[in-house]
């Protein structure tokens, strides 16, 4: 029994909560009360079918585990084929948990078409948990991009009052990414078979073990296109600068568990997308466009603090700082060295527990004032003691303050980041040989760690210090006990995680350091290529190098 | 195959036979004018369908599939009749597409106040021509059922005679349609001109290699681009496109359903035919026409469609995207450096059309069913609200307007992934870059019915009273859609069989 459990125990955890959905839809729809306990339960269930594999999976070793492949369409060769390694694990352990936290933040919150909200909600937790255990890019791409859908419904039913505008702006373009996305997947599933034989694949592992060391001059230029296609789905996803403007709005207009789903696990798929796919399968073109990644991770990071500390609508700047932290993310996975990529996915999951909190802070306000202009709060510590100390751990959390969690993942990927090789950078050598590169990212990223701290401090003492000067604010109630069991389980584990953050790593290790050990061997191919390149020419042998070979 | 006439190749025509008979025969059953009689006809037809689909199937069953790819063995009436597998496919769309058509309409003709004999006659006549359509061998058979099929569909878009719009509708059709005919047939002239002869296997095979090694090449192309507007028009590919919008709005509902489907598809299956057949020397040639008309149409036709306030405009626009899309595959099988491109190509086409068969007609199906007493039905404010007043509708129409955006576990996905892959496989891939942002700029105008299904308040609390017919054509059609576009193995499978079938590059 145990190990039938352990041997679909992916297919469970991400298909319990699409039926929980259908089950829901059978009941009538006037039982609001059943279908907020309901999906909590199935929810919660779900959460701790997925703990077990925490304790179960195997740090010391590489690869995929849990594995599970069953033919699906032999036609075109797509199985439906999961796995988890390190990096899935957390993310999905981050996306069980999350839902649960979402749905249970949303019982008052939501009191219109209740049936339909849980429904969308149980449904959409399939989708995000199927998009992390797929290893069949089939069967990814379907998940990915049906997981659009019940987010669109979310948004666009129970959103704020520009809800239409955000919804179709989200749908949009998130699908024009994924579109695009899908030519670079099919262009792969074209060229696997010429390399390796065969009909077509969509096998993942495969695709890494055979595509990423491949050194053919028609690939590595084939690589480069790939890596652009799936650049411009995933970095709308993630959101990098400048693919950032559906964020604020959907974030923004969203209720508040869609915001806390948005922010905790949907953003995560862009990054995982690079983290899986773009680096192992396409090291060089990683390479050859990483100058133009660091450049735009560093932008967001400065640019999203910037604007972050610029409104004057709480929600929004959480929004902003969404895309400052995910910049974070980038430069660390960026960085492709072990400590910069394991801070960079660990950052993922601090980002989602802290921001996924912060917005359930500012929805709490928001269900009490239906406000949330900063100008309208001021001296709430006062009158809801509870909450601003919640709020103030979580904050701290944000800003990454030693002992919590972001500290943990912003010191490793600055760790990382110090040793981006100054090559990764642009010369200018008209402007007295200036070179930015190297350290400068480093650098750039620590000074946005001191944005970060502002305007998070600035918003804190806006709202919780001063004196409470608004009538409005004094009659507010503190938490009740169901507000603070939303809150305190990630409190905990933004503690957990800054205090003793070894497991994390442990789990990171193995995935991460393979990951690096392939690119760097591709890079000393490409290394000692280019020079044996470089002495044939000198030798006078013309087209021997492989630029050449790639040109003709 | 001297003889003139062979009674037992009938053997070969006999589904088509069959449904032509019940066709006179529903035409004699209404001119009873007897209501307990005229009430049983629906019935009659799809049953006449049923029937000859089971014929249709028999054939091969017999046979075995396998044995359909031996062209000695189905070719009849001297190679102007060929059965093979790619023409089963393709009549098999077409009695499915007829079959929802009629159950469609069951309770529209009522509500409309027409007779109903007639229509059920000129539905099933059309299927009969559209049947002789994908089994054509020569441009002689082949010009007579489309012109067959083209009549019956003169008709009924203007079958609403007191409906001022429906007769707009049919004019302009007729006119357009006309003309289009005429040049086609000048193209074939102009083949025949170069070539001696009009058989489409004869022109493909030796003749055109001596046409186009002589001084007559132009010509022969020219005949190829007549060939390719004449047929354009049919399948309303931009620039033919103008009769579409007008044609669709005013012809009664499960017409425009039917012709959006089955018509296109029986064009289709004439320019896979022709193109791969008789033309496939000049591949490359028509493929660049074809791949400059499936831009056009899916840029033109889903900028357009973003602007319409009518559900049935809207769906004419799509419907030459789709068109578009559609032309994508086809410009694969011209131009694609192996015969596996090649065959994906068509592939691709031939399992879009299946796909979107069942898709558009579900969609059309829930704007007859929003046709009330005093209401047409056909604007976007009428969706107001729909997942209030009746949510398994709305839900339906979700699935149907998510599948033609090609979003994944709907069938319009795994068609649409057949078609972008045939454009990146044949290394076409600005093509696929078109079709794929066309693709989400189509998701605009869909999600504006979605959005005034789910997040709009309704007008009224009018519910939908859909007939059983009605409500079984939903049924099939949401079905197919999900499961197919979960599980696609088998229309996979289907697709691949009959393409096999027509591979001339082969031999």
């Amino acid at each position: 029994m145990l190990q039938w459990y352990f041997d679909h125990i992916l297919t469970i955890v991400t298909f319990l909560p699409l039926a929980g959905a259908l089950a829901l839809l059978l009941l009538p729809k006037e039982r609001t009360r059943l279908f907020i306990h309901g999906a909590t339960w199935i929810a919660l269930l779900d959460f701790f079918l997925s703990v077990p594999l925490f304790f179960a999976f195997d740090t010391g070793r590489g690869g995929f585990q849990f594995e599970q492949k069953v033919s699906w369409i032999p036609s075109i060769g797509a199985q439906y084929y999961v796995g988890i390694d390190g990096i899935s694990l957390l993310l999905l352990l981050l996306t069980t948990f999350l839902g649960f936290i979402a749905i249970l933040s949303s019982w008052t919150a939501i009191t219109d078409r209740v049936k339909e909200y849980y429904v969308f909600m149980l449904a959409l937790q399939t989708g995000m948990l199927g998009v992390f255990i797929s290893l069949d890019f089939f069967l990814f791409y379907v998940f990915w991009e049906a997981m659009l859908v019940p987010m669109y419904f979310l948004i666009g039913i129970w959103g704020g009052p520009r809800k239409l505008y955000a919804a179709i702006k989200f749908f949009l373009y998130t699908l024009l990414g994924s579109v695009l996305m899908l030519l670079g997947i099919l262009a792969l599933y074209f060229y696997y078979p010429r390399i390796a034989g065969g009909v077509g694949s969509f096998d993942i592992p495969e695709f890494i073990r055979v595509l990423g060391p491949l050194r053919n001059p028609e690939w590595l230029d084939m690589q480069k296109w790939v890596f652009l296609a799936f650049f411009v789905g995933f970095a709308i996803k993630v959101p990098m600068f400048p693919f950032h403007t559906w964020l604020p709005d959907a974030h923004v207009e969203a209720p508040t568990a869609g915001s806390v789903i948005l922010a905790g696990v949907l953003l995560k798929m862009g990054t995982y997308g690079f983290v899986r796919f773009s680096l192992p399968m396409l090291p060089d073109a990683t390479r050859h466009y990483l100058p133009y990644m660091l450049a735009l991770s560093v932008i967001g990071i400065i640019y999203g603090a910037l604007v972050a500390m610029v409104q004057k609508d709480w929600k929004k700047l959480v929004a902003y700082s969404s895309v400052s932290h995910l910049g974070f993310c980038m430069l660390g996975i960026f960085a492709l060295n072990v400590a910069g990529i394991q801070g960079g996915v660990l950052q993922m999951i601090n980002h989602g527990l802290s921001t996924g909190a912060l917005f359930l802070i500012v929805g709490l306000i928001y269900e009490r004032r239906h406000t949330r202009m900063i100008a309208e709060y001021g001296g709430l510590s006062k009158q809801m003691p509870v909450y601003a100390t919640l709020f103030m751990i979580i904050m701290l959390s944000s800003i990454g303050l030693p002992a919590l969690n972001g500290f943990i993942g912003e010191f490793t990927i600055l760790v990382g980041a110090f040793d981006i090789p100054r090559q990764y950078g642009f010369s200018f050598p008209w402007l007295g040989g200036l070179h930015i590169g190297g350290k400068f990212w480093a650098v750039c990223g620590a000074l946005g760690i001191v944005l970060g701290a502002a305007y998070m401090l600035w918003l804190y003492q806006r709202t919780m210090f001063g004196k409470l000067d608004n009538p409005e604010n004094a009659k507010l109630k503190d938490l009740d006990f169901r507000e603070v069991m939303t809150l305190l389980p990630i409190v905990a584990c933004c503690v957990w995680i800054g205090l003793y953050p070894k497991p994390m790593f442990d789990i990171l290790r193995a995935p991460v350091t393979e990951m690096v050990q392939r690119m760097e061997s591709s890079r000393t191919t490409e290394l000692a290529e280019a020079q044996a390149g470089v002495a044939a020419r000198d030798r006078g042998m013309p087209g021997a190098g492989p630029e050449e070979a790639a040109a003709r | 195959m001297n003889v003139l006439f062979d009674v037992n190749q009938l053997r070969l025509i006999s589904p088509e036979l069959l449904l032509a008979l019940s066709a006179v025969l529903v035409l004699g059953l209404g001119t009873l004018k007897d209501a307990t009689v005229t009430k049983w006809i629906p019935g009659l037809s799809i049953l006449a369908c049923v029937l000859t689909l089971a014929a249709l199937l028999a054939y091969p069953w017999r046979l075995g599939l396998a044995e359909l790819r031996v062209p000695d063995m189905t070719i009849g009436f001297n190679g102007m009749f060929i059965l093979d597998a790619f023409s089963v496919f393709f009549k098999v769309v077409f009695l499915i597409a007829a079959i929802l058509t009629i159950l469609v309409s069951t309770r529209y003709l009522a509500l409309e106040r027409v007779p109903s004999a007639e229509y059920h006659a000129l539905v099933l006549f059309s299927v009969v021509a559209m049947m002789f359509m994908a089994s054509a061998g020569d441009f002689v058979t082949l010009f007579v059922s489309l012109e067959t099929m083209a009549l019956c569909f003169y008709v009924l878009v203007g079958y609403l005679r007191s409906n001022r719009k429906s007769n707009e509708a049919a004019l302009k059709y007729f006119l357009l349609g006309s003309f289009s005919s005429g040049i086609f047939l000048y193209g074939v002239s102009l083949v025949y001109a170069t070539t001696g002869t009009t058989n489409l296997g004869l022109i493909g095979a030796s003749r055109s290699v001596t046409a186009l090694g002589s001084g007559m090449a132009p010509i022969f192309l020219m005949g190829v681009i007549l060939v390719t507007v004449g047929l354009g028009f049919k399948i309303a590919a931009v620039p033919f496109h103008m009769w579409v919008p007008d044609a669709y709005e005013g012809a009664p509902t499960p017409v425009t359903a039917f012709l959006s489907t089955g018509s296109k598809a029986a064009a289709f299956v004439v320019l896979a035919r022709v193109f791969t057949t008789s033309f496939s020397r000049v591949g490359h040639e028509w493929a660049l026409l074809l791949a400059i008309l499936a831009v056009a149409s899916m840029t033109l036709g889903n900028v357009a469609a973003i602007l319409q306030d009518n559900v049935k405009r809207m769906l004419a626009y799509s419907s030459i995207a789709h068109a578009g899309y559609v032309l994508m595959g086809l410009v694969v099988a011209g131009l694609g450096g192996s015969v596996e491109t090649r065959e994906w190509g068509l592939q691709a086409v031939i399992l879009y059309l299946l796909i979107y068969t069942f898709v558009n007609i579900g969609a059309f199906a829930l704007v007859i069913m929003l046709r009330q007493e005093n209401v047409v039905g056909d604007r976007m404010t009428d969706f107001a609200g729909l997942s209030r007043r009746a949510p398994l509708a709305a839900f339906a129409m979700l699935v149907f307007m998510l599948s033609l955006a090609g979003i994944p576990a709907t069938a319009g996905f795994v068609g649409k992934w057949y078609l972008f892959g045939a454009a990146v496989k044949a290394d076409y891939t600005w093509l696929a870059v078109v079709a794929v942002i066309n693709s989400a700029i189509s998701l605009y105008y869909y999600a504006r019915i979605v959005v005034m299904m789910y997040m709009r308040e309704p007008e009224d609390d009018r519910r939908l009273a859909g007939s059983l017919g009605q409500r079984v054509a939903l049924t099939a059609c949401i079905a197919f859609t999900l499961f197919f576009g979960i599980f696609p193995q088998p229309i996979l499978r289907f697709a691949r069989t009959s393409v096999l079938a027509l591979a001339p590059w082969k031999t």
